[in-house]
């Protein structure tokens, strides 16, 4: 090569002191392929990555090495493409620059950027061209692996009628996915108080900026629910934020990023249930009303005139009391379940209430004697006392119901530091370990090989449960050495 | 006598009302609507009985209004429903009580002892 001289010519470059030698060790120590070839095509030279990646024969000497081919080198797919391209740049001096899949020794194809640059002579003309390849198979699979994860993402949120946002929340800049325009219609970065004000109602402008300060110093998770005005024909609609903290600076979020997308549907379906509610509570008990009412009429009519006329009319006030009961049992257990149930609190004394029921109940059993053990001075509960009525009604019965064989059923309060503890229990079948959570599952109901089966609906527990925990309490099954059940309920007190 | 007004729509409480009341020796006039009441159509009586969901009219709303004019905000009110929340907003339009359907023919007798203190013997 006549590279050597003007090499010589460039003073001070290291390899003018140490020649070819040194070119020769450089082109061996790059991890690209470099090679040389005239114009036809033919290799005149190449170096030793060349040999090792294509295995091309080692034995000989360099200069003496048989090439396989171009054709053996590149993949059939690449190769057409690269011959019309090679084709077209003969004419001319450009760099060659192109993708292409290159053979290595065992058979597998890499994708390589391939390079090649002409050598002219004097007059202008090709006289070579020289050639690099870099291996980038691995940077082509992860592009193609994160261009189809993306594919996926956008498939995926479109579906869910989802977008994705990232925010810097340092520089404020909240930039989201494409979308459909089934909601925030500008694309783009915008400033998010902007964006709050355009689009989140004001009374809900409030919440949600305190949420997202909240989780912003404390580096978390943020979500909330939001009324907005947005959609080509600015309606009203619910939206779901959800965020995480991607990124921390002293100790606060740096950037966040979630999901947001439209509950509209969701929401009038939950006020579609609500409207169901207050209907069928309605349609159902005004029948039963007048029912009632007629069977009282009776009842006080027939007491003198026709005696046992008025026993099965009293009879029949028991069954429309039940049927009464278990429509309300139907509708709460609706509501719980949606979350739905509504409290009215107020303060009282949780001991009269209790007294109260014990005496009540009582009546409807001989073989049982109820025990109070109630401790004195529990300041007045913050409670809905007529649900509490409930609750106390539907354990102190199934304390009855449970225990056929009759004995005592023993009720306690008592005050264990922010906290009203009430217990029930009583020496009946009791409760077998594996059914300790279960029983407060909705329309659970025991299966007791002594008894056929046990009346009710398998809601009376599961209604209890869900008002206690509205109150913020829980409700427990308690470990018992001897037999019966043993359930206990907690409510908070304050102060 | 002391006289009841009731207001109620459903046709399965128009007669008892008047069954239960007239039995305990109060005398009723039942309306199926509200319309009456606020247009002043209607004798004065001794306590007005409304139920809540009236065709068309708001129970509560009548009351709200029963109460805002001179010749009848003295007279009690009670209003009905099976809707157990309405204590608040019945309490809060002024009602002087509510009552929870279904209920019980005494509970019903006890409120109209407590806001017709004078009740003549029911007749057997």
């Amino acid at each position: 090569m006549a590279g050597s001289n003007s090499i010589a010519q460039h003073g001070q470059n290291p390899l003018s002191i140490a020649g070819v030698g040194a070119l020769q060790t450089i082109t061996d120590l790059v991890p690209d392929l470099l090679w040389n070839n005239d114009i036809q095509g033919k290799i005149l030279w190449f170096n030793k990555r060349w040999i090792e990646y294509t295995g091309d024969n080692l034995n000989k000497e360099r200069d003496q090495l048989a090439f396989k081919g171009w054709q053996t080198i590149i993949h059939p797919d690449d190769f057409v493409a690269i011959n019309e391209k090679w084709a077209l740049s003969l004419g001319n001096d450009r760099i060659l620059e192109t993708q292409l899949r290159l053979r290595r020794a065992d058979g597998v194809y890499r994708w390589h950027i391939a390079r090649s640059v002409p050598m002219m002579d004097t007059l202008g003309q090709i006289v070579c061209w020289f050639g690099s390849a870099t291996d980038i198979d691995d940077l082509k699979t992860t592009e193609q692996a994160l261009s189809r994860s993306e594919e996926r993402l956008r498939i995926a949120l479109q579906s869910a009628e989802m977008i994705a946002w990232d925010w810097n929340v340092l520089l404020d800049e909240l930039s989201w996915s494409e979308n459909s325009s089934s909601f925030i219609d500008k694309k783009g970065s915008e400033k998010t108080s902007a964006l709050l004000n355009r689009y989140v109602v004001s009374e809900d402008r409030q919440t949600l900026a305190d949420s997202l300060d909240k989780a912003i110093k404390e580096a978390g998770v943020f979500q909330a629910e939001f009324r907005a005005i947005a959609g080509e024909k600015s309606e009203n609609r619910w939206y779901y934020v959800y965020g995480r903290t991607v990124s921390r600076q002293n100790g606060q979020a740096s950037r966040m990023a979630g999901v947001l997308y439209n509950i509209t549907n969701r929401k009038l379906l939950e006020h579609q249930k609500d409207d169901f509610f207050s209907i069928a509570s309605h349609e159902l008990k005004t029948p039963v009303t007048s029912i009632k009412a007629y069977t009282e009429v009776l009842s006080e009519m027939a007491v003198d005139s026709y005696p046992q006329g008025a026993v099965l009319i009293d009879k029949l006030n028991k069954q429309v009391d039940r049927l009464s009961d278990l429509i309300n049992n139907l509708l709460d257990t609706t509501k719980i379940y949606e979350g739905l149930l509504n409290l009215n609190p107020e303060h009282f004394d949780i001991n009269e209430l209790i007294e109260e029921r014990a005496e009540d109940l009582q009546l409807l059993t001989s073989k049982h004697t109820i025990v109070l053990q109630l401790e004195k001075g529990i300041p007045p509960v913050f409670a809905d006392k007529e649900r509490i009525r409930q609750v106390l009604t539907n354990l102190i019965s199934n304390a009855i119901k449970y225990s056929p064989g009759g004995g005592d059923i023993l009720i306690r309060s008592e005050r264990e530091g922010n906290e009203l503890k009430v217990s029930v229990e009583d020496s009946g079948i009791g409760i077998p370990d594996e059914l300790k959570t279960k029983v407060f599952d909705r329309f659970f109901r025991v299966k007791n090989p002594r008894v056929h089966s046990f009346p009710g609906m398998g809601l009376g527990l599961y209604i209890t449960a869900g008002i206690v925990q509205q109150h913020g309490g829980r409700i427990l099954v308690g470990n018992k050495e001897d037999r019966g059940s043993l359930i206990y309920f907690t409510l908070p007190l304050e102060g | 006598m002391k006289k009841i007004l009731c207001a109620d729509d459903d046709p399965g409480l128009q007669d008892v009302f008047p069954l239960i009341c007239g039995r305990a020796g109060y005398e009723v006039t039942m309306l199926s609507n509200g319309e009456n009441l606020l247009e002043n159509n209607f004798e004065l009586p001794d306590l007005f009985l409304l139920d809540k969901q009236l065709s068309g009219v708001d129970g509560v709303e009548i009351c709200r209004f029963l109460k805002s004019q001179d010749a009848t905000k003295d007279i009690p009110v009670i209003i009905v429903s099976a809707s157990p929340n309405l204590d608040d907003q019945a309490k809060q339009a002024g009602a002087d009580d509510f009552l929870e359907k279904p209920f019980r023919m005494s509970f019903l007798l006890d409120l109209l002892k407590k806001y017709l203190p004078e009740k003549l013997n029911p007749s057997t």
